[in-house]
């Protein structure tokens, strides 16, 4: 199979895999128990009033209307008015998306920069003390939810030592500024500090272990021993031959990272204060806020099945042995 | 106060306290419903001859709000059914999240027991029609306790539209005892308003109502830091500030109400607060449906354009023209509103649908929005309002959506706060509220958990105002059903319902709530009716209730109906 034909085969199930997930999240909205109406209107409204909003909504026509119209809708890209503030869905995500994003990609990228190249480092030396010491920390990371690293950081920087703020992405009072203008701001960094560090030190564990693990493999190769026959730095042969061909794995769990970073972090965002994403995605699934939930869904979903068709077409340029 | 471990008075215990709320968090845990039907009482319930009773009274299912979503709320009902057990009932408690158990009680009425906070609002009638009247019976109709008393319907409806202020008085008080006496729904507490503040920066705080943060208040308190501002907190965002738009939230009201005037607000005693209201006067025509407001004069909106009476009379036809859900109750029974001149609007009601009480059915409630913003909008639920115009004491400076608001002070009102800027932060952790609290860059919180208020109460400078408002919490009997159709075993569990355990051991973070016999609370002032049935709670007096009934006890404990 040539790299085109396998590229537009790939592209016809991401197409699919879209309409499967479309399908999938509006039966499981539906199916969740609990009238949304119990959270989109007060109970303290009448009943008269409930009745109409629910009329408004549409929620009173058969399931099968209510997914043709979801499908047009996402068809024209338009994913609805939520129930819960009446605000187009897509304005709710342009607002609450780029915070996430600038929080999620930084934690990842030092994340897996750190992860991989301690990764390549345990793998190297394997059975060395600084091997055992980065698994340690690795397993430690992995091993506390970083909404308990988040809480703890919170009080001691936060609370006791006072060196850091303890909510948001701007200082109290300060003002409204676009995020692009932020960023350039220290006070942005400052309160990035935290969140950041919490977030990298959950995620770097997964591409440690990964890269320690392919290196593992990869060490006892022949052509290394060619390297080194060459009269090649232990550097070199390392990161240019050894690691370069141990990244496989490592550029699959990237790529799927970099999509589940759309969703956010809902728990890291909650404790933080971080007006992202994934904090608007839980909110909007436990107030039955269907059009909200079901565009975040299609959104994150989306991301996360795109880049790994970006993950499967790029492994041919990290390794000339993948065929089509 | 009391010592929680020696609350004895509703024959539940320490120890059963304990036994009880336990079972129903291993219920919670075991998945989304649980049952215990351990029928362990505390005192020896006296065993008739079985030929001396008549048919067992049936199993019963109270529904239930799952632990993690409301503990407080889950272990009230969880010792609630305990007591019912004590009385000899068979009681099965399930659990569900909040939407599955409102769909049930309130649309569904699938449900014996059950019950959440609830609160009556502005005027304590408006809501009694739709909870108690014969004609809303059917399911989502909103007479879920199945209260069907014919008699009662026309006081029900003669409360809403008489204009003579003793007359509504006496009616409320009829339908108060009426409402008692059924006992379909037992209110079991008050639930004050409150807001723990620094006192160091904020002082000032008046009685209120309904809540701290309407407008009664944010025009009365002062604020004494650099920058002159209130800074509270919410857990949720602030997701818009369209008052044609919005769902009725509490966390967008608290803004709403600053940002656009009201025809007419309210003094902590409920009478109209001539200071605050956009009316200055007004003449009410009963015989002919109407009421004419004088509109004060020279008052403009945010954008600097005058408010005029044909913004009045435009608000209110453009509200009912568009069928705007949240303000149906008002638009259902108004025909049109015009501007005389002016200053000078007529509201014309159909015909005889004009509310007595009309401040606090009306006039309060109604949107005033500037024509001139408003008048091209043909959805004005779905528009994007980013920076409202209204004319209320202060304006929008800036809303970063997901983070935070900022109202600033309207200079050009008629009676602007005294503080320069409100800020509400949005920060959804809730002990991250209360250190920003405590050292002082938040100022108050008005949603501060009664779990948190002893720690928070310890610093000199924090403070807590607290005043009765419209809230009560309690248990409703779907009267639709085998056993709690009997207004003996209705009134009995009135009677043995562990009113001050609950208070004490579960909501104890409060201080000392005022235990409630009536849903209608103390601050309504006249409205409310201190005289209903109110009987001396504990199991011994419901026991006694139930043999002066000839109910009987086998001696298993099982509570049986009378022999026929």
């Amino acid at each position: 199979m040539s790299k085109l034909s396998y590229t537009v085969k790939r592209f016809i199930q991401f197409v699919v895999t879209i309409w499967a997930l479309i399908t999938t999240i509006f039966i499981g909205f539906r199916v969740m128990p609990g009238d949304p109406t119990a959270y989109i209107v007060s109970p303290y409204l009448d009943a008269d009033a409930r009745q109409q909003i629910i009329a408004n909504y549409g929620l009173n026509e058969p399931l099968y209307v209510q997914y043709l119209k979801f499908i047009e809708s996402v068809l024209n890209g338009n994913l609805g008015y939520s129930f819960h503030s009446n605000q187009p869905v897509a304005d709710i995500i342009v607002t609450y998306l780029p915070a996430s994003l600038v929080l999620m990609l930084v934690a990842t990228l030092i994340a897996y920069s750190i992860g991989i190249i301690f990764g390549v480092y345990a793998g190297w030396n394997r059975g060395s003390a600084g091997e055992k010491g980065v698994v340690l920390t690795a397993l430690t990371g992995r091993s506390f939810p970083a909404f308990w690293t988040g809480i703890v950081g919170l009080w001691m920087f936060g609370s006791y030592l006072g060196w850091l703020p303890m909510t948001g992405m701007s200082n109290i009072g300060g003002g409204k500024e676009p995020l692009i203008q932020l960023m350039f701001t220290v006070e942005f960094w400052r309160h990035m500090i935290l969140p950041v560090l919490v977030l990298s030190f959950y995620y770097m564990g997964y591409p440690l272990l990964i890269m320690r693990s392919s290196m593992l493999d990869v060490v006892g190769e022949e052509y290394i021993n060619l390297c080194r026959a060459k009269g090649l730095s232990e550097r070199a042969i390392m990161f240019r031959h050894a690691a370069r061909n141990a990244m496989l794995p490592t550029i699959t769990a990237s790529a799927i990272a970099i999509g589940f970073a759309v969703g956010g972090n809902v728990l890291v965002e909650t404790v933080f204060g971080w007006p992202g994403i994934g904090r608007e995605l839980v909110n909007s699934v436990l107030r039955r806020d269907y059009p909200v939930a079901q565009g975040i869904f299609l959104v994150f979903s989306a991301v996360v099945v795109f880049m790994n068709l970006v993950a499967d077409l790029v492994y041919g340029w990290f390794d000339p042995r993948v065929t089509y | 106060m009391t010592d929680p471990s020696e609350s004895t008075t509703d024959n539940i215990d320490r120890r059963n306290f304990v036994a009880a709320a336990g079972a129903g968090i291993a219920g919670a845990l075991a998945g989304c419903t649980g049952s215990d039907n351990s029928n362990n009482s505390n005192m020896d319930l006296p065993a008739s001859d079985q030929s001396e009773l008549g048919e067992v009274v049936p199993s019963f299912t109270y529904t239930n709000v799952a632990q993690g979503q409301d503990p407080a709320e889950h272990d009230s009902h969880v010792l609630i059914a305990e007591q019912m057990r004590n009385l000899g009932l068979d009681v099965e408690m399930q659990t569900f999240e909040w939407g599955t158990l409102f769909t049930k009680v309130s649309q569904q009425y699938d449900f014996d027991f059950s019950g959440w906070l609830r609160t009556l609002g502005m005027y304590s009638g408006t809501r009694m029609p739709e909870m108690f009247h014969s004609r809303n019976l059917d399911p989502g109709a909103g007479n879920f306790t199945g209260h069907d008393n014919p008699d009662l319907d026309p006081i029900l409806e003669e409360q809403l539209s008489t204009s003579d202020s003793e007359r509504r008085t006496e009616l409320l008080h009829q339908i108060q005892e009426e409402i008692a006496d059924y006992a379909s729904i037992n209110p079991m507490f008050y639930i004050p308003n409150s807001v723990v503040y620094d006192s160091s920066q904020v002082s000032g705080w008046v009685d209120a109502h309904r809540e701290y943060e309407f407008a009664l208040n944010m025009t009365s308190i002062e604020v004494t830091n650099d920058e002159n501002e209130l800074r509270g907190a919410w857990s949720e965002s602030i997701d818009t500030l369209n008052i044609l738009g919005w769902s009725n939230q509490l966390k967008i009201e608290f803004h709403l109400d600053q940002i656009y005037d009201r025809l007419v607000r309210f003094g902590p005693d409920l009478s109209p607060d001539m200071e605050l209201s956009l009316a200055t006067d007004w003449s009410i025509i009963p015989e002919e449906d109407t009421i004419e407001y004088t509109i004060r004069e020279g008052h403009t909106w945010h954008d600097g354009e005058p408010l005029t009476a044909e913004d009045v009379a435009f608000s209110l036809n453009y509200t009912k023209e568009k069928e705007v859900p949240l303000y149906n109750p008002q638009t259902i029974i108004l025909s049109s509103a015009e501007a005389i001149d002016e200053t000078t609007v007529e509201v014309q009601f159909n015909e005889g649908e004009m509310p007595g009480p009309i401040h606090r059915q009306f006039s309060w409630r109604m949107p005033i929005v500037p024509k001139h913003v408003w008048e091209d909008v043909d959805e004005p639920g779905q528009r994007s309002v980013d920076e409202p115009i209204g004319s209320g004491p202060m304006e929008v400076e800036y809303w970063d959506r997901g983070t935070e608001l900022a109202l600033q002070r309207n200079e050009d009102h008629y009676m602007p706060p005294s503080f320069d800027r409100r800020i509400t932060r949005i920060i959804p952790e809730a002990s991250t509220q209360i250190e920003l609290l405590r050292s002082g860059d938040l100022n108050y919180l008005s949603r501060a958990q009664p779990q948190q208020l002893d720690s928070l109460l310890e610093n000199d400078q924090i403070e807590r105002a607290s005043s009765q408002g419209s809230a009560f919490w309690h248990y409703s009997m779907n009267t639709r059903n085998e056993g709690v159709s009997e207004k003996p075993i209705r009134q009995a569990l009135v009677t043995a319902a562990p009113n001050s355990t609950i208070v004490n051991q579960v909501w104890n973070g409060y201080r000392n709530l005022p235990e409630a016999n009536n849903i209608v609370t103390p601050s309504f002032g006249d409205n409310y009716n201190a005289d209903v049935w109110s009987p001396e709670t504990g199991i011994e007096p419901a026991v006694s209730l139930l043999q002066e009934n000839d109910f009987g006890w086998d001696s298993d404990g099982n509570l049986h109906y009378p022999k026929e």
